[in-house]
């Protein structure tokens, strides 16, 4: 089953974006990952530079072989997780409304909705080096209630992103008040 | 002071353990919200196969290691005679 059919499509309901953060932003952290890896190596090389004795003592040289394993499943692990974060981050834009499903570490998950008659306002937003070289950002989505805004976070093309929604809030507003006056014709009548 | 060396593998297994049971909550997470898909596949492969050469390279770190020494150490580094005097 893929993630899109877990929102539960309304009939004649499309999708219309599935967004995810942009991938710049996983590979960024699998680099940091790669640099965590090296700390270790670094370690062990300045040790045997500056103490040479402790990598060859038993309870020393035992545990310090102990604690590098161990610290390199929970890197391994600390890489998979962050991969299950960013996979399962997701907005999913549809005809209707906007769904937001955010992963936040291991046990919280959010799945948070938007209809997109409530809209009023979307910013979207280009900040740093990386995201405008890259070309990724935020999208911010105002409401009128006083909830909080649903924010796109490091989203690829986030101004394409707003120009589209804008359309299809338009589009959705036509067609309720569309659909208002057929209700209307039909009580007059 | 002494203690058997083996005791070092204690708190280590555990970590391992905590560690495989979260890989295995993650493995879930990914199929219970239905992200079962080529991409989420081949990380968890990639995932899989990197704890297999970790668990390979730790068991050929730790295989030289006689875990059932016994071994002891002073807090001082040394007999009495390595006490400061006064």
């Amino acid at each position: 089953m893929h993630i899109d059919e877990l929102i539960h499509k309304k009939p004649e309901e499309k999708v219309i974006f599935f967004l995810r953060r942009h991938i710049i932003v996983f590979i960024g952290s699998v680099l940091m990952i790669v640099l965590l890896m090296l700390v270790p190596i670094g370690a062990w090389w300045l040790l045997d530079a500056v103490a040479p004795g402790l990598l060859a003592g038993e309870i020393s040289g035992a545990a310090i072989k102990l604690t590098i394993s161990a610290y390199y499943f929970w890197i391994w692990l600390f890489m998979f997780s962050n991969f299950v974060d960013y996979y399962l981050d997701a907005w999913v834009v549809t005809n209707d409304r906007i769904l937001n499903i955010e992963q936040e570490g291991l046990f919280n998950r959010t799945v948070s909705e938007l209809d997109l008659l409530n809209i009023q306002d979307i910013t979207s937003e280009v900040h740093g080096v990386l995201p405008f070289f890259f070309g990724y950002g935020d999208v911010q989505i105002q409401t009128a209630a006083e909830q909080n805004r649903f924010v796109f976070e490091q989203i690829p093309k986030p101004e394409e992103v707003r120009k589209r929604l804008l359309t299809l809030v338009e589009e959705e507003q036509k067609r309720m008040r569309s659909v208002n006056r057929r209700a209307e014709e039909a009580m007059d009548i | 002071m002494s203690f058997p060396l083996g005791l070092l593998l204690i708190p280590y297994l555990l970590v391992v353990l905590l560690s495989l049971l979260l890989a295995v909550l993650n493995v879930y997470h990914l199929v219970h919200y239905g992200a079962t898909t080529k991409t989420s596949f081949l990380f968890t492969f990639v995932f899989v196969a990197g704890l297999v050469v970790i668990a390979v390279a730790s068991w050929l770190a730790l295989g030289g290691i006689n875990w059932g020494d016994s071994v002891g150490f002073s807090l001082f580094g040394g007999g009495p005679d390595s006490l400061p005097q006064f």
